[in-house]
């Protein structure tokens, strides 16, 4: 791998983690970005600074045209979906954004909080959930951003499929626009001049060279978008193809440009996961990492739910990702130092992460996200929680001891190959 | 960070070490391994093999009845029923001779004494080292004797701490000590060497501490303070040092691969469970957001269905809090007199009846209607209807026949009518066939 190649990796992973990511000084970062993101249907996108966020002009990772992955072909993992609430909340946003469909929806216009709050709850939703969606889902998800209370769309709303843009076109007129103006009939701000401004709006970085379009690259494209937008592992049986080496091996050589690798779960089936020493760069710059709220409560829920049950001999295997225990809010909060709400908005962002979810009969068990880490991760989490329960003792002692060893020697399993400084 | 080897701030009280030690339950040892214990234990007491009892129900049941002599004091000692009562209020649900000859034995060797010297006296107190030695039992099993080490240190402080202290006492003390941890980091070295990972796990358990070290090396300060130039004491203390590097490298070879067991296992197993629930509950914010520092979010773009969100728009219509009245009805366009709209749709329906009539006598005089009707109920009705509306009308041309005879077809959709005949009276046609002909009559008068 040459050090665009890895560059290039650590970018497209970048955005994966956080949704979007600063534009590098280095152009052939870029172009290579957008080749490894060709190989997989994907394509860069450039969202041009209009000035509001202050940030620069920052790259999402969007499909090419017709790459869009099916949501219904592979029954086993659908991919990650709003709730009712939070697509009514969407709706009025791009209703505010975008009050007329022949023009550009990204940037779009700014929209008032309190406006989108109110006619949601005039048409009936529940002021917490409309409040959720609005301060947690949809920022989190990148669809929408606000800057105190002026609210924009975010960059996942540029990233879109074009087909989906096409279908929020034709209902364009069936979006919420009187129930806004019922709401703030004068308030609705007019574009600014930076909105208006020609510069503003989306740029699509093209890779140099088209790849030829052959069966094989057909294939493993389609695979990748299957596996990068499922929420959970994809069954064998969905995805037959990987069956065959040839397929796991071009899959594996796509996703690798991207910073992501194929993960074989045993009994379950395929998913991907950052490549061997991505994550722990990322990390390191604090790019996608879990906050300390979330990572308390994350404890939590392992310790309840995984640590616990295996020290009773309850369980047994080797993944974070199967627990047959659950907890609930109600053991969660009997924790020192945490409060119900604290508790409550961590579950929400974690579960949106993928790393805690719920089991149909309740309660909340670590989420599918845990399918993805490599072993090396796994062997840490468990390390911790061992120096946490009993943080005195040899064991405690010898991990601390091995990883400054490993840290001081750089012979740990971190960054091969990739430099923090990189992004 | 715990990459920095400093350990992370732990809320927990400080004599959280020595409650790790004193923590584990008896669950966590299998019988075989506490029978095992408990024969090396007892070996330089017995005479012979098969002395120790393999149920540790029976040393369970042993250390119940000190409970039960601690919980109903007597002046005069408890019988044996007294002592039985006694252990089933604390839950022993064994079978009543076995709980008899458990205290006969008991009573035999000398655990339990008569009150008075007088044979078949029949009340009994404890003997104390009895006592002790029930406790001791189940120490040493629990921990398999590490206890022992962190009493031989206690001991050895404790004679140092006097004003004038014995060196030929302090030197057996630390002999003692020596000793011991020379006995324990063999076993270690065994374990490590060939033992497997479940007896690994519970040597990791039984060793995991690490204020040894420190008590070894302040008391080696101690002997160097009160016996400096004493150069059996400082030996002794300086082998006692070397001892306890001896039993700290085992103690580290044994965690070492209890670790590399448990983090390729998930093997939890290494500490408690109730270590866990310790740290689920008392560990602070700050020691929980330790954990975990590497996980970097990996969750899959949003999805945006759109028809969903079509649907969730529709679902989300404004509640109505009343009734809502109907939309009124358009106003009538300006139309002609009521009465002369009545006759123009009578006329329309007369004239839709003649139409259909007409249809079906297609040119003829005459015909007959049985065939139509017997294609369905509905039509039946219909035909007839419209039949006898025209029959009715004087000024209509037309005359119905209905036979008085039946026709019954239970297989036909009309399983019984009678055969009908419609009739055009004007003449108006003239047809070559000869049925038609025939039957082609001026309007008579009606036979119904």
């Amino acid at each position: 791998m040459t050090d665009q190649s890895r560059d290039a990796a650590l970018l497209l992973a970048r955005i994966r983690a956080t949704g979007d990511a600063p534009v590098p000084d280095q152009a052939d970062v870029v172009t290579a970005a957008a080749v490894a993101a060709d190989r997989i249907d994907r394509q860069l996108i450039r969202l041009v600074d209009t000035g509001r966020a202050r940030r620069g002009d920052r790259l999402v990772l969007g499909w090419t045209d017709g790459a869009a992955p099916d949501p219904d072909r592979h029954p086993s993992a659908p991919p990650l979906r709003l709730a009712a609430v939070s697509y009514l909340t969407f709706a009025l946003c791009l209703a505010a954004a975008w009050p007329t469909a022949e023009a550009a929806p990204y940037p779009g216009h700014g929209f008032r909080r309190s406006d989108i709050l109110a006619a949601a709850i005039q048409m009936g939703a529940n002021s917490k959930s409309v409040v959720a969606a609005l301060d947690t889902t949809l920022p989190a998800a990148g669809l929408i951003a606000f800057h105190g209370e002026q609210g924009v769309l975010g960059p996942a709303a540029a990233a879109l499929p074009q087909t989906t843009w096409g279908e929020l076109r034709r209902i364009h007129e069936m979006l919420p626009h009187d129930k806004l103006a019922a709401v703030a009939p004068t308030t609705v701000p007019s574009p600014s001049p930076d909105q208006t401004s020609d510069k503003a709006g989306t740029r699509t970085i093209s890779a140099p060279h088209s790849r030829p379009v052959t069966p094989l690259a057909t294939s493993v494209s389609a695979i990748v978008a299957v596996l990068e937008c499922a929420e959970t592992v994809v069954d064998r049986k969905d995805l037959p193809q990987l069956a065959d080496p040839a397929m796991r091996t071009a899959v594996s050589e796509a996703l690798e440009g991207c910073g992501r690798t194929l993960v074989s779960v045993p009994d379950k089936g395929w998913t991907t996961g950052y490549a061997e020493g991505i994550a722990d760069v990322l990390a390191q710059s604090g790019h996608g990492v879990l906050n300390p709220a979330e990572r308390a409560v994350l404890t939590l829920i392992l310790l309840r739910t995984v640590a616990i049950p295996r020290a009773r001999g309850l369980q047994r295997g080797d993944s974070w990702a199967v627990s047959r225990t659950s907890t609930s809010l109600d053991e969660l909060v009997k924790t020192r130092g945490l409060s119900r709400a604290a508790i409550t908005d961590a579950i929400r962002e974690l579960r949106r992460k993928g790393y805690v979810d719920s089991k149909p009969s309740g309660g909340y068990i670590p989420g599918p996200a845990f399918s993805r880490i490599d072993a090396s991760l796994r062997a840490k989490l468990w390390e911790d929680l061992i120096v946490l329960a009993r943080p005195n003792g040899f064991m405690a002692e010898r991990i601390r001891a091995r990883r400054t060893e490993q840290f001081t020697t750089g012979s740990d399993d971190s960054p091969r190959g990739f430099e923090e400084s990189n992004l | 960070m715990l990459e920095n080897n400093e350990p992370p701030p732990d809320t927990r009280s400080p004599d959280h070490e020595q409650l790790d030690i004193l923590g584990f339950s008896h669950a966590q040892l299998s019988r075989d391994e506490r029978y095992a214990t408990w024969r090396a234990y007892a070996a330089p007491l017995t005479s012979g093999v098969g002395a120790v009892v393999e149920d540790p129900d029976h040393v369970a049941l042993s250390i119940a009845v000190i409970g039960v002599f601690a919980d109903h004091p007597s002046s005069q000692g408890l019988t044996f029923a007294q002592i039985t009562s006694g252990l089933r209020q604390q839950g022993v649900d064994e079978e009543q001779k076995a709980i008899e000859r458990r205290l006969n034995h008991l009573h035999r060797e000398g655990f339990l004494l008569s009150y008075l010297p007088k044979l078949y006296q029949g009340r009994y107190v404890i003997r104390p080292a009895g006592l002790v030695g029930g406790l001791a039992a189940e120490r040493v099993a629990e921990h398999g004797g590490v206890d022992e080490l962190m009493l031989l240190l206690d001991r050895t402080r404790t004679a140092l701490s006097v004003p004038n202290p014995d060196p030929v006492v302090v030197l057996k003390h630390l002999n003692s000590c020596r000793h011991a941890l020379t006995v324990f980091a063999m076993d270690l070295q065994r374990r490590v060497a060939t033992g497997t990972s479940a007896e690994l796990i519970e040597a990791g358990r039984q060793h995991d501490h690490t204020s040894y070290t420190r008590q070894v090396a302040d008391l080696n300060s101690l002997v160097t303070r009160h016996f400096s130039g004493h150069h059996d004491l400082e030996d002794a203390g300086t082998a006692l040092i070397e001892a306890e590097l001896l039993y700290r490298a085992q103690v580290r070879s044994a965690i070492g691969k209890v670790l590399a067991h448990g983090r390729s296992g998930l093997d939890f197993d290494v500490l408690t469970p109730r270590e866990y629930e310790d740290a689920a509950v008392e560990a602070g914010p700050d020691a929980l957001s330790e954990v975990g520092r590497y996980l970097v979010a990996d969750a899959p773009p949003i999805y945006l269905d759109v028809a969903a969100m079509m649907e969730a728009l529709e679902g989300f219509s404004p509640r109505s809090r009343g009734r809502i009245r109907p939309a009124e009805p358009p106003a009538p366009a300006a139309r002609d007199d009521p009465l002369t709209e009545l006759e123009r749709a009578a006329d329309q329906s007369r004239r839709h009846r003649q139409l259909g009539m007409e249809a079906l006598l297609a040119g003829r005089n005459e015909v007959d209607l049985t065939a139509t009707m017997q294609t369905s109920w509905e039509t039946a009705v219909h035909v007839l209807s419209d039949a006898m509306a025209l029959d009715a009308d004087p000024n209509e041309p037309f005359v119905l026949h209905i036979a008085e005879e039946i026709v019954v077809d239970r297989d036909a959709p009309v399983s019984y009518l009678h055969p009908t005949r419609l009739i055009r009276t004007d003449g108006i046609f003239s047809y070559t066939d000869s049925e038609s002909a025939d039957t082609t009559q001026p309007r008579g008068p009606r036979d119904d």
